[in-house]
């Protein structure tokens, strides 16, 4: 990311003092933004008698995004900080150039209001020139949300009470399954629960993709990625292209027909794919070593289990030298299982992403590292891999769980029964589970032999069950 | 020998199958207007009568028909490869189309350059119909923000391409075992051709036409959690080695 500290615009050296905003007249819980203080001298001359409406610093406040200012000046504590990070930007961010907002872009706004024949004097700064008249016009400045199409899928909008990037502002872009334009999600996440209190809307983090090749202040990954699918899909209009549908639809009227919706990527521009890609690269660089004999998937934040660790035991004592790669995919913390083993944290790299991308991830590193064996323990995602995708992966390498840790309840018999028939065996977290198993299920003689509790595993049966897995698997 | 073979393949599609053939047929006309040879071939596999029945005609349009029995896509396109000895194939799904001038300008771009052995032409668009109308910008490898580790987690290529004749004999479409958890031997076959050095480049101004219905085979794919087979190109040790040579 390039730094902007230094930069600033001729001719500022002198800063008159900011124009205090009045009290909230619509009766909107707006303390805070009335508070705000705008500078004079950067609002459009006509617009300077106005600079009191409060509705200006509602619509500063609405347009914040706090993660994304911080990154552009260096700030990080003003990621989770929307008043401070308001602050910084009338105290200097502002004059530094510095973007508060990700739905606004000055040179799209720029561009868009010349378009529109709201011309911008040299002196004026684009971003409080959209609080104060294009917001009004109801000029979009920003490639990442295209009205038409918004409306389209939100016809409700169109009568509402405020236009429709008003309402993306305010609540849009902080709901699932709201897209802003036909280039769909593209930005990898999916909104946190307090997203919106914390103003930190999931186009936030593909705003952020690659910073370090972008200045920020103008640009980003994510608007780059839609300004070339936009050109992309401009050229669907020459006349060249429309013959060559012309002539296809000749022969099977469908392909003209209107599409109900029709949504558009283009790899590596702007795919869903393209963040979750970057995330399992960044696991796959930064994990030091690219051959696991045995993976441990566990959640992480709490300690093993004495069925677990029993496991982990009862695999080093058959022999020294195997590597163990313990995987944690909810919380950072690695458990200690007593022997010395490689640790990867999926849970902060995947924060945000949908169930299903996290679980392409782990997917990723796991066939990636080419174990010999996974074994999951109390984790949701580790269990879906092998609900998922368990039938696949036992002709890769061995499957085993371990079961249990607190009082069993539905999902972990669930996880059981879901899984059982491809592990070559589980391992639970008391001997009172396993004989719960045996007799909740029925097991026959050859099932039981395959569920073991951590006396089982202290008296050696597991290392018996492990040398049949590795003579089958040769 | 032939330049080009366009190779349609159907099972059940029935008289919808005239479509992609015409299609086709106006591909061919295209790129034999531009002084092409071109084969053209239809493959049924376990066909149903109403398929069979819609390809009756078909030699009376210049294609040969050919019969197999796999139900399964990718030993189609192996046995289709084995009935031609063309230069380059190029393959048609029975219920898709092309636009006309795919195969003249895939060719253009395929066959053209020093490394024509190596490069594999994917359209400019799929672009989906019927019960799906999205757009789908296949992305060109030799593009600088290309990132080959996209190929891990999706496929961003089609089947539909086309590609030297020894592309297709070298590395053969592996046979799908949904009963194992494998299929997407389309996807695999994209990963081997990147691996054996193939480069995937985007036909400018081209299109498919693809019929999404429900039960495609990709849909059922998707819904079977299935996975790709084993390749290098999922190995951790093969990015650190290619980590060290970038």
């Amino acid at each position: 990311m390039r730094s902007i500290r230094l930069r600033r615009r001729p001719g500022q050296g002198v800063v008159p003092p900011p124009v205090r905003l009045g009290d909230d007249a619509d009766g909107h819980d707006d303390s805070a933004a009335s508070d705000l203080t705008l500078p004079r001298d950067l609002l459009p001359a006509d617009q300077r008698a106005r600079a009191d409406r409060p509705a200006l610093a509602r619509r500063l406040r609405a347009m914040a995004h706090p993660r994304f200012y911080a990154a552009q000046v260096g700030e990080p504590s003003l990621a989770d900080d929307l008043d401070g990070a308001i602050a910084h930007f009338l105290d200097s961010g502002l004059r530094d150039g510095a973007r508060i907002s990700g739905l606004f872009n000055p040179p799209v706004y720029r561009e868009r209001a010349r378009r529109r024949g709201l011309e911008l004097a040299d002196d004026e700064d684009p971003f409080l020139h959209f609080l104060s008249v294009g917001w009004d016009e109801r000029v979009v400045p920003t490639v990442l949300f295209d009205e038409a199409f918004y409306l389209g899928r939100h016809p409700d909008l169109a009568n509402g009470p405020e236009w429709g990037f008003a309402q993306y502002v305010r609540a849009g872009c902080y709901a699932p399954g709201r897209s802003p334009t036909p280039f769909g999600p593209n930005y990898g996440g999916v909104p946190a629960p307090d997203a919106r209190e914390r103003q930190d809307p999931p186009l936030v983090t593909g705003l952020l993709h690659r910073a370090a090749d972008y200045d920020l202040t103008c640009t980003s990954w994510l608007e780059e990625g839609v300004t070339a699918g936009i050109a992309k899909l401009a050229k669907l209009g020459s006349d060249r292209m429309r013959d060559l549908v012309a002539r296809a639809a000749a022969i099977e009227p469908l392909i003209a027909a209107t599409p109900r919706e029709r949504w558009v990527s283009w790899p590596p521009h702007t795919h869903p794919m393209m963040l979750p890609t970057a995330r399992a690269e960044d696991v796959r660089r930064g994990l030091g070593l690219v051959r696991a004999d045995t993976v441990v998937v566990v959640p992480g934040g709490s300690a093993a289990g004495p069925g677990l660790s029993a496991a982990v035991a009862g695999l080093r004592d058959r022999g020294p030298g195997g590597t163990t790669l313990v995987v944690t995919t909810d919380g950072p913390a690695r458990p200690d299982l007593g022997v010395e083993a490689t640790g990867v944290d999926l849970s902060v790299p995947w924060t945000g992403f949908t169930e299903h991308r996290r679980l392409l991830g782990l997917l990723d590193l796991v066939r990636g590292v080419r174990p010999r064996r996974l074994v999951v323990s109390g984790s949701e995602l580790g269990w879906r891999l092998l609900s998922s995708y368990g039938t696949t992966l036992q002709h890769e390498m061995s499957l085993a769980a371990v079961l249990g840790g607190g009082d069993p309840d539905a999902a972990s018999f669930e996880d059981f029964q879901g899984c059982f028939d491809r592990l070559d065996w589980v391992v639970t977290e008391s001997d009172a589970l396993r004989d719960d198993l045996a007799a909740r299920y029925l097991l026959p003689a050859a099932a039981r032999a395959r569920v073991l509790g951590p006396s089982d595993v202290a008296a050696g049966c597991l290392k018996a069950l492990v040398d049949r897995e590795e003579e089958r698997d040769g | 020998m032939a330049d080009v073979a366009a190779i349609l393949t159907a099972h059940a599609e029935g008289v919808m199958a005239g479509l992609s053939f015409r299609s086709l047929l106006d591909a061919v006309a295209v790129a034999r207007a531009e002084g092409l040879e071109v084969e053209a071939l239809v493959v049924l596999d376990n066909p149903t009568d109403a398929t069979r029945a819609a390809f009756a005609e078909a030699d009376q349009h210049g294609a040969t028909v050919a019969e197999v029995s796999y139900a399964d896509q990718g030993k189609v396109r192996n046995a289709a490869v084995g009935l031609t000895s063309a230069q380059h194939v190029a393959f048609l799904d029975g219920d898709d189309l092309w636009s006309e001038n795919w195969l003249a300008d895939a060719h253009r771009l395929c066959a053209g350059g020093d490394d024509r052995d190596r490069v594999i032409g994917h359209p400019e668009l799929n672009w989906f119909f019927e019960n799906q109308q999205n757009l789908y910008f296949l992305p060109d490898q030799t593009d600088p923000a290309f990132d080959p580790a996209l190929l891990r987690i999706a496929n961003p290529w089609d089947a539909l391409c086309l590609a030297p004749r020894s592309a297709y004999v070298d590395h053969p479409f592996a046979p799908r075992a949904v009963a194992d958890g494998y299929a997407y031997e389309d996807w695999h076959w994209m990963l081997e051709t990147f691996l054996a050095g193939y480069v995937h480049r985007v036909v400018p101004e081209t299109i498919h036409f693809k019929r999404r219905r429900e039960g495609s085979q990709y849909v059922q794919a998707r819904a079977r959690n299935v996975l790709t087979r084993p390749s290098e190109l999922l190995d951790y040790a093969w990015w650190r080695e290619r980590d060290a040579r970038m």
